[in-house]
């Protein structure tokens, strides 16, 4: 069984030049590890090459193109890694123990720190009341979803491991199907139109919509050790534990600026396109 | 006159006298609408509006002026000396609760901005930080000397770091081991 890592890196700039920085902190950390990276090739310098055992471009300008990677992975178990994360030690490598047979390890969000967790859809509060995003920090708001009258992104995007079989393969298809659907058919009903940005809202659906995919999803234990968000409470690791990935987000002024549509007419550049490939 | 007639009701039974319908709540407010002063105005001169007191010593006001034209000029640092022919027509117009009421709308307004104003600096200079961190990092982690160094520990450090400082101080830290080691070679 082969085993090794997926970075992606599309659309703006500033994302390759942090997926070089994660490739290099997990190289430092796990010498032996294997990557698979997902990149423009205008962009790659050849003083990086070595850094990637398995390489593939063409890829799509988007910036979710990590949905269109996944089913493609190399690797019979694939840790997937955001390109804004930096890895602090081997003990990522724990991960590998924690997927075992499960399908799916995640992270779970942390509502303070995110920007969007719970929400509602049409008429689920009462007749005629439109679905809306809601307040972690709002009592009446976690009311309802206490009250099964609201749902929750569970699951963190930015890190997780999986073992490729039929389920998986499947959940990767759904989660492009509806991410496509909120953002390309700009169709998010009975939902919010606003969480149509978020890849979290897709996957959530690809879950809710098909629950008879039974795919065996888990939360990874002491989840914050291997995804530890900027904005976390350092009280979130146990103790004895160190961070093993830092995930920061890159200054959204830097991957502005750095967006190979910046300038284009046609094509939203906040999210790129799946059509084009460079 | 009708003649007014009678129906026996049948025995044992009886009619309920209907009960009396519920009032409708009236509206009720604590507050009293402020009173408006009886006055005249020249109909060359601008409307004054909104009139309220810039300062704690009430010793000046602001206010909104319409002109005929129906340009509006914002009126600031009238002072509240009788002598001054636009404070006269202020008082001439508009009560004391008037030119208070609208003196703590101002407040009111001055605070929620300051606020916003305030949430608007804290986004931007954490954005700043970010950046800075960001600059710091990866200029560090591009350099030759950090990239080949096998100084794990120093190098997760710079990876680590929460602020410019700390991971300035962890990049330099690594040019120098690394200049000790070619200086010792």
């Amino acid at each position: 069984m082969n085993r090794g890592y997926l970075v992606v890196a599309t659309l703006s700039k500033p994302f390759y030049d942090a997926a070089i920085m994660a490739i290099e902190s997990l190289k430092d950390e796990v010498p032996n590890a294997k990557v698979a990276f997902y990149t423009h090739e205008e962009w790659i310098e050849d003083r990086h090459r070595h850094l990637f055992d398995h390489l593939t471009t063409p890829v799509p300008v988007h910036c979710r193109t990590k949905l269109w990677a996944l089913p493609l992975s190399p690797f019979d178990q694939t840790i997937y890694l955001d390109a804004d994360i930096m890895v602090l030690s081997d003990e990522i490598e724990e991960v590998w123990d924690h997927l075992g047979n499960h399908d799916v390890v995640m992270s779970e969000n942390r509502p303070y720190n995110a920007k969007v967790v719970y929400f509602t859809h049409d008429d689920q509060v009462g007749p005629g009341i439109p679905g809306r995003e809601l307040e972690h920090y709002n009592e009446d708001h976690i009311k309802l979803y206490r009250e099964g009258k609201a749902h929750k992104f569970r699951w963190h995007c930015g890190m997780f491991a999986w073992n490729k079989n039929e389920r998986t393969q499947k959940l990767w298809e759904d989660w492009m199907y509806w991410y496509k659907r909120h953002t390309v058919e700009k169709n998010t009903k009975p939902f919010p139109k606003k969480l149509a940005f978020w890849d979290t809202f897709a996957f959530w659906r690809a879950l809710y919509e098909n629950p008879d995919n039974n795919v065996d999803i888990v939360r990874l234990p002491n989840d914050a050790k291997y995804n530890f968000v900027t904005g976390y409470r350092e009280a979130e690791l146990r103790a004895g534990h160190e961070k093993a990935v830092l995930h920061y987000t890159i200054p959204p002024d830097l991957s502005e600026r750095g967006n190979l549509f910046k300038d284009a007419t046609d094509i939203d550049a906040a999210y790129g396109s799946f059509k084009h490939f460079k | 006159m009708e003649d007014v007639k009678y129906a026996k009701v049948p025995t044992g039974m009886t009619i309920d006298k209907p009960s009396e319908e519920p009032q409708q709540e009236k509206r009720t407010t604590k507050e009293k609408p402020l009173s408006i002063k009886d006055f005249d105005i020249d109909p060359g001169l601008p409307v004054i509006q909104y009139p309220h007191y810039t300062n704690n010593a009430r010793s000046e006001l602001g206010c909104l002026l319409i002109r005929p034209d129906g340009m509006v000029v914002q009126e600031k640092g009238i002072k509240a000396d009788k002598n001054n022919p636009l404070f006269r027509d202020i008082l001439a117009q508009f009560t004391e609760a008037e030119i208070d009421t609208n003196t703590k709308r101002e407040i009111q307004i001055a605070s929620s901005r300051d606020k916003a104003m305030q949430s608007i600096k804290e986004d931007e200079e954490r954005e700043k930080t970010r950046h800075e961190l960001w600059e710091v990092k990866s200029s560090f982690m591009d350099l030759d000397v950090v990239k080949n160094s096998d100084e794990k520990l120093l190098k997760r450090q710079i990876r680590k770091a929460t602020n410019y400082f700390e991971a300035f101080a962890y990049g330099v830290a690594v040019i120098v081991k690394e200049s000790e080691k070619n200086k010792s070679e």
